[in-house]
């Protein structure tokens, strides 16, 4: 038997684990009862959802050049022996590439 | 490809993981040799995760000047704190916390007033209900198909911008580590020292408020 969501906010606040898909079958089922049949939660969901798009789109800073070469110089006076020049390649993933980082750290 | 002279043992071994995509070992085989006193291999961590942590910096506190010394402090930090890294988080978590804490630390200091996060928590904006639990302001305005079409403007980028430096510091941090880095709740809860349910928490409450904003400026 699914406990049905009667109340807006309840939906409102189960969003993120829903989005994610870490909410479990029944809230799921329960949720999308409830979104089935409210119009201003569905409206909320896309613009939740849009929330994060346009931020994401916005803010995907890149990295100076010059700040790239500042903070390499700034190493190689503090730490000895360390070696990275961007224009030989040394370090790998210079400026112009796209971040690798994401390889490591998302999971 | 960056190649050890002195490299032994299994981290050499056919077993080992993928490599990441910049050609150079994984991190846990860079920092067990930068462990050993290897600059260049420590090198190579700062060149393929430096991008993330200025991110990270910039939008935490809004100032390019900020986020260079944040950059510079945060990798000195992680060299001299090497030897004390057990390898029971993420190379990369133990990197964002280090200048997460830095970022943090820099703005307490700049705004004097350490308990103002707390107190900015308290105030940010979400939707309101009615006390039975609906929409006191049905939102029935969808601006997300007019926000496609705003998407590369000028204005809509400031705009968020300016709503992200609203948002209280911890609120943000973590806004932006999930949402614009892509890192996963763990990740960030472990980079911040926080609980799973805490970074949820703060995340949505963030998506929240930055919604209410983004509705304000599409008149929604």
């Amino acid at each position: 038997m699914v406990e049905l969501i009667e109340q807006c906010s309840e939906c409102v606040s189960l969003l993120g684990d829903y989005l994610e898909g870490s909410l479990s079958r029944e809230r799921t089922t329960a949720l999308e009862t409830h979104l089935s049949r409210c119009m201003p939660c569905i409206t909320f969901v896309r613009t939740y959802k849009k929330t994060t798009v346009l931020a994401r789109e916005t803010l995907a800073a890149q990295m100076p050049r010059e700040l790239v070469t500042s903070l390499q110089q700034f190493l190689k006076g503090a730490i000895p022996g360390f070696t990275c020049d961007s224009k030989k390649g040394d370090c790998g993933s210079s400026a112009q590439q796209p971040d690798s980082s994401s390889d490591t750290k998302k999971s | 490809m960056y190649a050890p002279t002195n490299q032994t043992g299994p981290q050499s071994a056919a077993t080992e993981p993928p490599a990441p995509t910049d050609g150079h070992p994984p991190d846990a085989a860079l920092v067990l040799l930068a462990q050993k006193g290897d600059s260049q291999a420590f090198a190579i961590l700062v060149a393929r995760h430096q991008r993330q942590l200025y991110r990270l910096a910039l939008r935490m506190t809004g100032s390019e000047a900020d986020a260079q010394e944040i950059l510079q402090e945060s990798f000195l930090n992680a060299w001299q704190k090497l030897p004390l890294f057990r390898g029971d988080a993420q190379f990369s978590s133990w990197l964002y916390r280090i200048a997460a804490n830095g970022a943090l630390m820099r703005l307490r200091r700049k705004r004097r007033a350490p308990d103002a996060v707390s107190e900015q928590a308290e105030e940010l904006a979400g939707p309101k209900f009615t006390a039975d639990g609906q929409h006191e302001e049905p939102p029935h305005s969808d601006w997300s198909q007019r926000a496609d079409e705003k998407l590369l403007s000028q204005e809509l980028g400031e705009h968020i911008n300016a709503a992200v430096r609203t948002l209280p510091d911890d609120y943000r941090t973590v806004f932006l580590l999930k949402d614009v880095d892509g890192l996963s709740n763990e990740d960030i809860a472990d980079a911040l020292e926080l609980t799973v349910p805490a970074v949820k928490s703060r995340l949505h409450r963030a998506r929240l408020a930055l919604r209410e904003q983004l509705g304000d400026f599409f008149g929604g």
